[in-house]
């Protein structure tokens, strides 16, 4: 027998792993006789591989004296609809966690969902000893791939490095340059350190820590760091035979000057000491090479490309792809993507509005699911589906001031232009674009990426032949939710793709319109 | 062996759960597998009675089932990392 007080504290100590654990407080829960031993059990909808996941990391954290380690158990309790599950509540947790924006650190604690792999295995791709550059757009998957090629790396030789460049983006040159090494090398003399006790190797990272030293105390002059990192890098990776790789997410947010120079100093610190760069970052506003300078990352000589956009331009592979993701993460809590959860109408509906984006369709499955579960829905609708989008316009205007600073305003008056032709003067929400300037295919580019408009087709001929258009689609935050315009004609393919005479009969933006924002943006 | 202990108090099999190598494949979920099989064998024992069939999480040629597959892959990994063969 267990003393009352003790078992209470036994009891809450196991009821507040477990509740930290799936990320839901409240969860019911009751001891059970079984045969000679108490067990402690938890009162869920169904078991699944999150709730195996969190009694296993539970038991593991009680204390040794508590009689419930090895002795917690679920209780299968029947659940009339999937928002108002506890299951529906862990998996807002879980969608929480996994769509944070990091890729640097250790992997996280807690489940994590299966990786669902694009379609030409790219995390593989990029596991491999060679430089690449990650483009896409934003909440494509980028970090996320960066996490999965690490991982993959994780149980060999190598020794891998993950910055992420936010903290770097008020700083540029040598600054920079130099910032940027110590944290490199600092993290690979204690990535080397770990894979030397695991492997059982004697490894040297001597030179290493003595160029962390040199950096902190100002003696490392920036010109020579490259050649004195690579020496050490040479010795490092001839001790381990295999190799290092630097990760750097997010490098769009450096300085789009100072991005081909910092990339230069570092490609000459890894090239040719078997270490390799890794680049990720949003596809327009990286700017990896500088011709006049002679500096960066030439493709494909310096590195390859992996793009990872599947856009509205393939409906059908982008609805797959989040389909796949989506079942990951209602499979972790013991549901499958059927009508109960989520119909099928509601389904494209979110998958259409988020152009294919898989962070932004996560997020806002996770808002339909809460405004189902506050309006008891028996499943996640239509309506609950429109509200989420509705919201979700602030966030991604907030995201186009930070990762676009110095040309929001702009941005922001080329937006209003293409408000006012598609939604106020022609009351649909799609048009077709032609430019030959670069500056302006740029800018189209940029919204593309910040997702304030979306690809459809890349290559229309409305007029006479010869004359190439892009169509693309507004943002839906622009038109739906508190920004809400009735009667828009919005654009939604009847079949798997557009037929070309819904596209030719779109409203038509010129190279006047760019510029007539861009000359407002100067004066 | 990667973790093993004697225990002459009866209280070992709990740990089965609990206790797994921490390189042991899908270990979360043998751990409540084998949980479950744990919940069994105390019924087997101590409450095996007409009224409390319904009690057990297993039935019988599931739990035998389960049993042998967690033969199996604990014969997997032991061959797989000490090149022990049983």
């Amino acid at each position: 027998m267990i003393p009352i007080t003790d078992e209470s504290r036994f009891v809450s100590e196991a009821v507040v792993a477990f509740e930290r654990a799936i990320g839901v407080t409240g969860v019911p829960h009751g001891l059970e006789q079984v045969g000679n031993k108490v067990f402690l059990k938890f009162a869920v909808g169904r078991e699944c591989p999150l709730y195996d996941n969190a009694l296993f990391e539970s038991q593991i954290a009680l204390s040794e004296d508590n009689p419930f380690k090895g002795a917690l158990a679920l209780a299968a309790v029947k659940t009339r609809t999937f928002p108002g599950s506890i299951e529906a509540n862990a998996l807002l947790t879980l969608l929480t966690r996994s769509t944070r924006e990091v890729s640097q650190g250790g992997s996280s604690r807690g489940y994590s969902v299966p990786y669902v792999p694009f379609q030409k295995r790219e995390d593989h791709q990029l596991a491999q000893p060679a430089t690449h550059i990650v483009r896409g757009r934003r909440g494509v998957g980028k970090s996320t791939l960066i996490r999965r090629a690490t991982d993959l790396l994780a149980d060999g030789s190598s020794v891998v490095c993950v910055l992420d460049m936010q903290g770097y983006s008020t700083e540029s040159g040598d600054e920079l340059t130099l910032d940027v090494m110590y944290d490199a090398c600092a993290g690979f003399v204690r990535e080397a350190e770990i894979l030397s006790e695991r492997v059982g190797l004697k490894v040297d990272v001597t030179a290493l820590k003595q160029i962390v030293q040199n950096i902190e105390l100002g003696a490392l002059n920036v010109k020579r760091a490259p050649i004195i990192i690579k020496r050490a890098l040479s010795t490092l990776t001839a001790a381990t035979k295999g190799n290092v790789f630097l990760f750097l997410d997010d490098f769009h947010l450096i300085d789009r000057v100072s991005q081909p120079h910092l990339l230069h100093a570092l490609n000459g610190a890894l090239k040719g000491a078997n270490g390799w760069l890794k680049v990720a970052g949003l596809t327009s506003l990286l700017n990896v090479y500088s011709p006049e300078h002679r500096e960066g990352l030439q493709h494909p000589g310096d590195a390859q490309f992996i793009s990872l956009d599947l856009t509205l331009e393939n409906p059908e592979a982008a609805e797959t792809h989040l389909r796949a993701i989506l079942e990951g993460f209602l499979n972790a809590v013991g549901y499958r993507l059927t009508r109960d959860v989520i119909p099928d109408a509601a389904f494209r509906r979110l998958a259409w509005a988020n152009a294919g984006v898989p962070r932004d369709f996560l997020q806002m499955f996770a808002r339909s699911l809460e405004h189902a579960t506050r309006n008891r829905h028996a499943a996640v609708t239509l309506s609950d589906v429109n509200v989420a989008i509705g919201e979700f316009g602030q966030q991604k205007m907030d995201d186009l001031q930070k990762d676009a600073r110095n040309e929001a305003g702009l941005l922001q008056k080329v937006l209003a232009k293409l408000e006012d032709i598609c939604l106020v003067q022609n009351r649909i929400n799609a048009f077709l674009f032609r430019s030959d300037d670069p500056k302006e295919q740029m800018l189209m580019q940029i919204l593309s990426d910040l997702r304030m408009v979306h690809l459809i087709n890349q290559s229309i001929t409305p007029r006479k032949s010869g004359e190439r258009f892009q169509a693309y689609i507004l943002d839906y935050s622009m038109f739906t939710g508190v920004r809400r315009r009735p009667n828009i004609q919005e654009m939604i393919p009847k079949q798997l793709q557009f037929r070309a005479s819904e596209l030719r009969a779109l409203p038509k933006v010129g190279p006047d319109v760019l510029m007539s924002a861009m000359t407002e943006t100067a004066a | 062996m990667a973790n093993g202990f004697v225990s002459l108090k009866g209280d070992d099999h709990s740990k089965v759960s609990v206790d797994l190598a921490v390189d042991f494949p899908d270990r979360a979920s043998w751990s409540q597998r084998l949980a479950k099989l744990y919940t069994c064998r105390l019924y087997a024992d101590y409450d095996n009675w007409s009224d409390t069939a319904a009690n057990f999480p297993l039935k019988a040629g599931a739990a035998i089932s389960e049993a042998e597959q967690f033969i199996d892959v604990v014969r997997k990994y032991l061959k797989d990392k000490f090149k022990l063969a049983l």
